[in-house]
């Protein structure tokens, strides 16, 4: 082991020592700026605001740490951005530190501040409570019935963007004010419009030299710490650490130290302005490598010291915890940041991007092994080398679920299809979950609402009629025992379909005005056209503007739905209409025939074409469908990533044809239903390569489970290797892998129950695991390897 | 009329029985019975039905084909192909040599696994057409090998020996089950040894080690398994047995 793992050991062991807690010194600063510059226009008293929190609030710097800051007081606090949805809090204020997803420990005293300051001055003012006031009636009947799930817009700040990070880092805060002070010239107040604007450049300005402050308040505490420290090691850093605080972001990083702090500063900035989640750092390996090369041409710093940095930083990216009321915590469970840190790709000339610090950066989640940063891999097949590509499949075996695999080549059409010009669109990083970005010149709500593709199922078989409430929430389409042919279903379900999306886009629509009230200069700040627009990021001044995301869940399950629906009511005439529906508003009590038939069916994830025909025909419909709509930031778009909604969706959502039980968890993203597919990997990705990703512009996201004997041998490796290329032949878009490794199939060899669907190759064959004979799992079990987990 | 086949089962991205991924095909239809046979479904070359599960499926060349070239990019970028496995390909020679013959026509690499049981006739229907071919040595005791899977080893050894004198361009490699107690004496691997080390042409010798992954299938056909409890060969028993074989030949796996 390296040497600075030492001290990346303690740090983690520190931070994983620490459970959440809310931490409401942030809202508390934020309501007195408020109550200070009353009277003055909303940015403005943002921007005062944000000013003061860097001004006052607390701020620390613990043992071992190299790069320093912290968007709030806690090592681990969760953020309440009172302007947006104080009422989250009030709503939940008994029930937070003990609920079921995304606890968050409240402490009394700061419950009675927020009691006594933070309530009073909010309530009527947030942006959250005039959604819930203005959401369309046929919008909160689908919503609340759980075919589609939006609040979470009004819970959570703007995020799902990729900041200018490298503009900051090479101009410094000193050269963007002298930007924002040059357009600030140009204006001419008595031009309507340019009031506007000069208030916007204005808060600009207030938001430098509140980060400067708050960099030159860690420069002190540095020096302060100094003085009482023993340790002359320690003595030492904290002086280097001083020195970098005393310099950057104000001016100009020269050191890579000083870019990774200068980043850090910027980035707990923007999340201490609004809590979000998906505030994705980028292109790393590209914005970073001058520094780096700098260090090392220089000979400052050697490739060990660079990684001890790195890592300190990675340990930095799990500190903040995303708040969000229970239920948007359900669906995007595990406090989850979604900090996207991407390498490899191509270059501004198309040429393969990767380079040493890909390298370092892919080590760094090795060495540290936290659910932060999400990395993500563009993997460019043309022109990446396999040496990186061994590395992200050295990564992937580790089993901890990353780095998430994307096709280059798809995520550059899907920027061309954003309308982000060739030249650009090579400059693409993953966002959030799968989602597709553009560094400092992008603004979009990437996932804003999420569609319940099982209830469309179900309203299609019910005339429009949830089976859990008993309510009509969609548009009437009819008895189905009346459809004569499939088509007739078909023509029923995209009635439904249409509904929901317009519906859906209605809303996208409420959203962007409600958030118009919603400023966020401190993210504006590195977005070049917003200074040269004068116009805050909310309100449309970056360089692209993109419709809101709209994004599926439960493929599967429409796709077996629609199969069985053909097969056995319109092809075999082996079940007819009624009784298919009969059976599904029992759960198949009685009807266990049926569900047998229903269960049999060829399923999607097989590579069988006639499945598979469905998945293309209805997908291409449902992206027409979302692309028909315009909205004021440009085209609308569509997604397929489930977060965690599969599972609380599924408690929506009835028995289905494909044979599933009611208010069971829907299927995940693109991948087929857990133990339906059991034809191996590459049937998996055959079948998936029939939805058109592309179209996905918002992204799409595979789950692949893959046995721990294609990743423990250096054959298994060259193997994974051309699955991840074969995988890109076929244009599917994003790929994740859970290893089926040992300590897995002991826990299935324990608790059968809960993993019934757990499939292993034996020996030529596919079989459930849990349905072996015991002396055969241990066979199995034998050839697999324990994996380390550090 | 196209050819027919019977079909057992057909395992995509395996990454056994040759280079990258494979399709391994499997036929039904065996003569020998040996007695660590993991496949005995595979037998019979009817088709067999046991409750709810049938194993066995009649297919024509072409519509074997259209299974095979669903992961035709896989074999692309893995140097993959197709393996038959079995059974014994060669009691199915006709249909297996078409099926070989068009696959490697689309460019796709060949191999088929044998115990090498049949008339050299047969062997010779096939060999044109593959990349590789595994050969299955069991025992060289004719008088043990009868016992162990029903017919004595004449005709494998001299199929083996004019397999490797043939001048297709194909590899040859010949796989040894190694079960221990019953054939992994180091008497026989030193006859092994001296047998494959005289012939003509030989890519590589690969020892399998005993598994007993096929038990749930005999319980589920009926058939009672007629080795004893035999332990799993350890990593470094099967060390001990390759040395000896490298004694004999270059690349032992």
């Amino acid at each position: 082991m390296a040497d600075y793992m030492e001290r990346i050991s303690r740090l983690k062991e520190r931070l994983i020592s620490v459970k959440p807690e809310m931490d409401l010194e942030n809202a508390g600063i934020l309501t007195e700026g408020f109550i200070e510059y009353e009277n003055m226009p909303l940015i403005l008293k943002k921007a005062y605001a944000f000013r003061k929190q860097c001004q006052e609030k607390t701020i620390f710097i613990a043992d071992d740490e190299l790069i320093v800051g912290n968007s709030g007081s806690k090592i681990r606090g969760g953020i309440l951005c009172a302007d947006c949805c104080w009422s989250v809090l009030d709503d939940e204020l008994e029930t937070m530190s003990e609920r079921k997803y995304d606890p968050f420990h409240l402490r009394e005293d700061d419950k009675e501040m927020f009691l006594n300051t933070v309530k009073p001055y909010w309530r009527g003012r947030s942006n959250y409570e005039q959604w819930r006031r203005q959401i369309p009636e046929d919008l909160r009947l689908l919503r609340d019935n759980g075919v589609v799930f939006i609040d979470r817009k009004g819970v959570r700040g703007f995020g799902e963007t990729t900041a200018g990070y490298s503009w900051l880092l090479n101009a410094g805060l000193k050269g963007i004010k002298e930007t924002i002070e040059g357009r600030r010239s140009c204006l001419d107040l008595a031009v309507p419009g340019d009031l506007e604007k000069d208030n916007f450049l204005q808060a600009l300005l207030f938001v430098c030299e509140g980060i400067e402050t708050m960099a030159n308040r860690y420069a002190d505490l540095a020096e302060e710490m100094m003085a009482e420290e023993k340790d002359v090691v320690r003595r030492a850093e904290l002086l280097q650490i001083a020195n970098v605080c005393r310099k950057v972001p104000m001016n100009p990083a020269t050191t890579f130290h000083e870019a990774l702090q200068s980043f850090y500063f910027y980035h707990t900035s923007i999340f201490m302005e609004q809590n979000a989640a998906s505030y994705n750092p980028g292109r790393m390996d590209q914005y970073l490598l001058p520094f780096y090369r700098g260090d090392i041409e220089a000979e400052r710093i050697n490739q060990d010291q660079a990684q001890e940095l790195l890592d300190c930083l990675w340990i930095k990216f799990s500190e903040p915890c995303l708040f969000q009321d229970a239920e948007t915590a359900e669906y995007a469970a595990g406090y989850p940041m979604f900090q996207n840190v991407c390498v490899g790709g191509v270059d501004e000339t198309g040429r393969d991007a990767v380079n040493e610090l890909s390298y370092l950066i892919l080590q760094a989640s090795i060495d540290v092994q936290l659910y932060q940063p999400s990395l993500s891999v563009r993997y460019n097949m043309a022109k990446n080398p396999n040496s990186f590509l061994r590395k992200v499949v050295e990564l992937i075996s580790l089993g901890t679920g990353f780095p998430a695999f994307h096709n280059d080549e798809v995520g550059i059409r899907m920027m061309l299809n954003k309308g982000v010009p060739l030249k650009e669109a090579w400059d693409w990083n993953p966002c959030g979950c799968v989602e597709t970005n553009l560094s400092g010149r992008m603004r979009q709500y990437t996932a804003l609402a999420d569609v319940n593709l099982g209830s469309i199922v179900e309203l299609t078989l019910n005339d429009g009629v949830s089976r859990k409430s008993g309510d009509r929430i969609s548009v009437s389409t009819g008895n189905p025992v009346e459809y004569e042919l499939f088509e007739d279903f078909m023509k029923a379900l995209k009635a439904h379909l249409a509904h929901t999306i317009h519906a859906t886009v209605v809303g996208s629509h409420l959203l962007d005005e409600i958030c118009l009230e919603r400023p966020v200069p401190a993210l504006s700040l590195t977005f070049k056209e917003c200074i040269e627009n004068g116009t805050d990021y909310s309100a449309g001044g970056a360089k692209y503007n993109v419709g809101n995301g709209i994004i599926m869940i439960g493929v599967a399950d429409l796709v077996n739905s629609i199969a069985s629906v053909r097969k056995l009511v319109f092809e075999d005439e082996s079940v007819s209409m009624k009784e298919l529906c009969a059976a599904l508003e029992v759960d198949f009590k009685g009807y266990e025939h049926v569900q047998k038939l229903c269960l049999d069916v060829p399923k999607y994830g097989n590579d069988d074409g006639k499945v598979d025909d469905i998945a293309a025909e209805i997908f291409t419909y449902i992206a027409d469908e979302i692309e028909r709509y315009e909205s004021k930031f440009g085209r609308m778009t569509p997604g397929i990533l489930p977060v965690s909604g599969n599972t609380p969706f599924g408690l929506e959502v009835g028995a289905l044809p494909s044979g599933r039980n009611a208010w069971k968890p829907l299927a995940d993203g693109v991948s087929p239903s857990g133990g339906t597919d059991l034809g191996g990997p590459t049937a998996v990705l055959k079948s998936v390569s029939h939805i058109p990703h592309d179209r996905f512009n918002q992204g799409t996201l595979l789950n692949m489970k893959v046995e721990d004997e294609l990743l423990n041998s250096e054959k298994g490796i060259q193997q994974m290797m051309a699955l991840l290329k074969s995988m890109c032949s076929l244009g599917v878009f994003h790929v994740q892998f859970n290893v089926i490794d040992q300590e897995k199939l002991l826990k299935a060899q324990k608790n059968p129950e809960q993993y019934k669907g757990l499939l292993i190759r034996v020996a030529g064959y596919t079989a459930y695991f849990v349905e072996l004979g015991k002396d055969v799992q241990d066979e199995i079990i034998g050839r697999t390897v324990q994996k380390q987990i550090i | 009329m196209s050819l027919e086949g019977t079909i057992l089962r057909i395992e995509r991205s395996s990454i056994h029985d040759g280079e990258g991924l494979r399709t391994v095909i499997f036929l039904k239809g065996c003569p020998l019975r040996c007695v660590w046979c993991s496949t005995p479904e595979s037998h019979s070359e009817e088709i067999e039905r046991v409750g709810e599960k049938i194993y066995g499926t009649v297919m024509t060349v072409e519509e074997l084909m259209s299974e095979i070239v669903k992961d035709e990019v896989f074999f692309f970028h893995s140097n993959g192909g197709i393996t038959f496995s079995g059974g014994e390909p060669l009691q199915q020679a006709d249909f297996v040599s078409e099926v070989l013959r068009h696959t490697r026509k689309l460019g796709i690499n060949t191999a088929m696994e044998s115990s090498m049981c049949f008339p050299f006739s047969e062997l010779e229907k096939v060999l044109p057409h593959l990349n590789t071919l595994f050969a299955d040595l069991k025992d060289m005791d004719p008088k043990r090998h009868r016992d162990l899977v029903g017919i004595d080893n004449h005709l494998i050894i001299d199929n083996i020996r004019r397999a490797a004198e043939t001048d297709y361009p194909l590899d040859l490699i010949v796989r040894i089950p190694l079960i221990p107690g019953v054939n992994d004496d180091d008497k026989t691997m030193h006859e092994m040894g001296e047998f494959l080390g005289s012939l003509r042409h030989l890519s590589a010798v690969e020892l399998l080690p005993y598994h007993r992954l096929g038990l749930s299938t005999y319980n589920a056909l009926g058939i009672k398994y007629r080795l004893p409890d035999i332990k799993v060969p350890s990593a470094s028993h099967m060390k001990g047995k390759r040395d000896i074989i490298g004694r004999y030949v270059e690349r032992v796996q």
